[in-house]
């Protein structure tokens, strides 16, 4: 009763005409910032930040959080229409999301990734307000051997989980993990395969290396193989991209199990939005009634990726309220405004600043109203997207291409980068190696490498740290699972064939 | 990448040995750096050798298994996409002496009259309206800096 007394009074704050306002012009911004490629919730929020000092704290946070929001939304869009993800989360979404698109359904697959997205973030946001105290602590009894052992059953899964031919789908995988390798590794302090190029020294950089291997490709797809769309763009009105009942019971159950487990994962320090919409997406896989053809245009899997992606936003939420750890980069730029307008996160926040921290989780039910409205206004005009003439569309793709990449660092290398990654990507499709695996496995290497030495560290190099935690050892019980089974299966499968024969 | 589009007749079967080989070789050279020059496991815990030796060897094998297996049809298209690839690192590499968005601008226009075979005032349109973009949203409103250009440096 308390926390919905709580609730409601951050409501009777959060809900005065300033803040719907800020939370609708918030909201906005954040979908058209998410949906451009290289720019992300991260630098959204950087912007917005200096801006909203000059506001009283609560409309700020109103102002920014229903930013985060809006970047999340919007990070599908171009993932869906062009193939060019805005984010690493989105790269999920694309998988299913473009070929929606290319069936002429991209209006369905907006629709889906909105609706998704709203579910998958209410999920989060009502287990935030009952749960968060709690959801924080469970998140610190993952300490490193526990988060190595999430991350290894997520890797684990990739390569069989993407693509028709599980031997590429592996190989792609130790391609992302062998690139993850390049720069000054963060557990060692020491430069791995840089050939002396200071550029490597910080790594690669994640957007130009997805902004290749997805954008620029698409574009040099495009140009070779002239996809014919003409026929597509006939069915891109609002009314053919509403979901009919059937669909829409098709969705929720999936963005309801996504959002709890995207909520679940992105509490944890250092997990991420990726790593939750990517669970999300291998669970829908394994459970979904129709796993068997998610990445080939089923709406199961947008809604799985956002609805997870969504959830783990607000669950980054809970360490950073009641801990004072954020849990993703941008609760990381959040933590520092909170700072700066006085505040300090962690167990005392929830007593000494009540009215804030309510306002504050109150103001997430609003942003993400705001969010789906101004997401759902806008398909009928992103959508018409597809019926500009492919000569008009591939050289402004390609122009995007460039100016996105250069945005994330102002680095020409990242724009050569992007061109290189691009063509490669391009030669490994026409070899038939699906590319997702190795963005995945890029993105979650470092984490792995980091966490592994943790917890080695932490037992002076004995392994058994892995097999005394209950969690890290049902997670490895799992990985087996999940490597054994389908290996069973196929060579049961086949030993059938023989018998058979 | 579109698996919708057709699919022509296998021309080129080397293209997947290709790209394969390429994998193998990146394995092989990731593995060897990882044992002989980083460590694979150093003061009881995995090296910063250890990643790419498991990576780099399962790249290896798995892509020579690859090799010997029956190859699959390539998609089409392959050594046709080297030429949009080149103009587009014609663009890039005008960037220093343009800026960007003038060289974005003339990259859309040239993309449209010459490849794309449109009309002349309906390329011009575009290049001017994606530079006229371009500087809006990332030049004033995002603030990104873009490289100037000698030419406009010069100018100034």
């Amino acid at each position: 009763m308390d926390i919905l007394q709580s609730l409601l009074q951050g409501f009777a704050t959060s809900l005065s005409f300033s803040n719907i306002l800020a939370a609708l012009i918030g909201a906005g911004l954040g979908i058209v910032i998410g949906a451009i490629p290289g720019l992300g919730s991260v630098t959204g929020v950087a912007l917005l930040l200096p801006l909203t000092f000059q506001m009283d704290p609560i409309t700020g946070i109103i102002m920014l959080g229903a930013l985060y929001y809006g970047c999340m939304y919007g990070g599908s869009y171009s993932a869906i229409l062009l193939n060019i993800p805005g984010d690493a989360p989105a790269v999920v979404t694309a998988l299913d999301g473009y070929p929606l698109s290319q069936k002429g359904l991209a209006g369905k697959a907006l629709f889906t990734a909105n609706l998704s997205s709203f579910i998958g973030g209410t999920v989060g946001i009502i287990m935030l307000t009952f749960l968060g105290p709690v959801l924080a602590k469970v998140g610190l009894l993952f300490g490193p051997a526990e988060i190595a052992a999430l991350i290894l059953l997520a890797l684990c899964s990739i390569g069989w989980l993407l693509g028709d031919n599980p031997g590429k789908g592996l190989i792609s995988t130790f391609l992302g993990i062998l690139l993850s390798t390049i720069g000054l590794g963060l557990a060692f302090g020491q430069p791995r395969f840089t050939f002396d190029s200071m550029y490597l020294l910080n790594g690669i950089s994640f957007i130009p290396l997805v902004i290749g291997m997805f954008g620029f490709s698409q574009v040099l797809d495009m140009m070779v193989n002239r996809i014919n769309t003409s026929g597509l763009t006939d069915k891109l009105g609002l009314r053919d991209s509403l979901l009919d009942r059937k669909e829409v019971l098709r969705v929720l159950p999936v963005s309801l199990r996504s959002g709890v487990l995207g909520n679940l994962v992105g509490i944890l320090p250092g997990a991420g939005a990726t790593t939750g919409s990517f669970l999300a997406y291998v669970m829908e896989k394994k459970v979904g009634r129709r796993g068997q053809d998610l990445g080939k245009g089923e709406i199961e899997g947008v809604a799985a990726s956002e609805a997870g992606n969504n959830a783990a936003a607000a669950g980054s939420f809970a360490p950073l309220l009641s801990l004072g750890i954020p849990g993703s980069g941008t609760s990381a730029v959040l933590l520092g405004g909170l700072m700066m307008w006085g505040l300090q996160p962690g167990p005392l926040l929830f007593q000494q600043n009540a009215d804030f921290v309510w306002g504050l989780i109150s103001s997430m039910y609003l942003g993400n109203v705001m969010a789906v409205l101004a997401a759902l206004a806008i398909i009928p005009f992103l959508v018409k997207l597809l019926r500009v003439p492919h000569a008009i569309l591939i050289p402004v793709i390609a122009v995007v291409c460039v100016v996105g990449s250069y945005s994330v660092n102002n680095s020409m290398f990242d724009v050569w980068f992007m061109l290189g990654s691009g063509v490669v990507a391009y030669f490994m499709s026409v070899a038939k190696y699906p590319v997702a695996p190795l963005l995945l496995a890029f993105v979650l290497t470092p984490r792995l490498e980091t966490s592994l030495r943790q917890a080695l560290d932490i037992s002076r190099g004995d392994p058994m740290i892995f097999f005394n935690s209950p969690i890290a050892v049902t997670l490895l019980s799992l990985i087996l699972l999940f490597v054994l089974y389908p290996l069973a299966k196929s060579l049961f499968l086949r030993s059938r064939k023989k018998s058979d024969a | 990448m579109n698996n919708e589009s057709a699919y022509a007749q296998q021309k080129r079967p080397w293209l997947p040995v290709i790209v394969t080989l390429l994998i193998v070789a990146i394995g092989v050279t990731w593995a060897a750096f990882g044992l002989f020059k980083y460590g694979v496991w150093q003061n009881r815990g995995p090296g910063a050798g250890f990643f790419p030796v498991v990576a780099g060897s399962g790249a290896f094998f798995l892509g020579l298994i690859e090799l010997f297996r029956k190859q699959e049809r390539a998609e089409s298209g392959g050594i046709k996409s080297i030429w949009p690839a080149l103009g587009m690192a014609l663009a890039i590499a005008s960037i220093p002496l343009f800026g960007m968005v003038i060289a974005m601008s003339i990259f859309v226009m040239v993309w449209m009259a010459l490849i794309e075979s449109q009309r002349w005032w309906k390329s011009l349109l575009t290049g001017l309206g994606t530079g006229i973009a371009l500087y809006l949203l990332f030049g004033l409103w995002l603030r990104v800096a873009f490289p100037q250009g000698i030419i406009i440096q010069l100018l100034q």
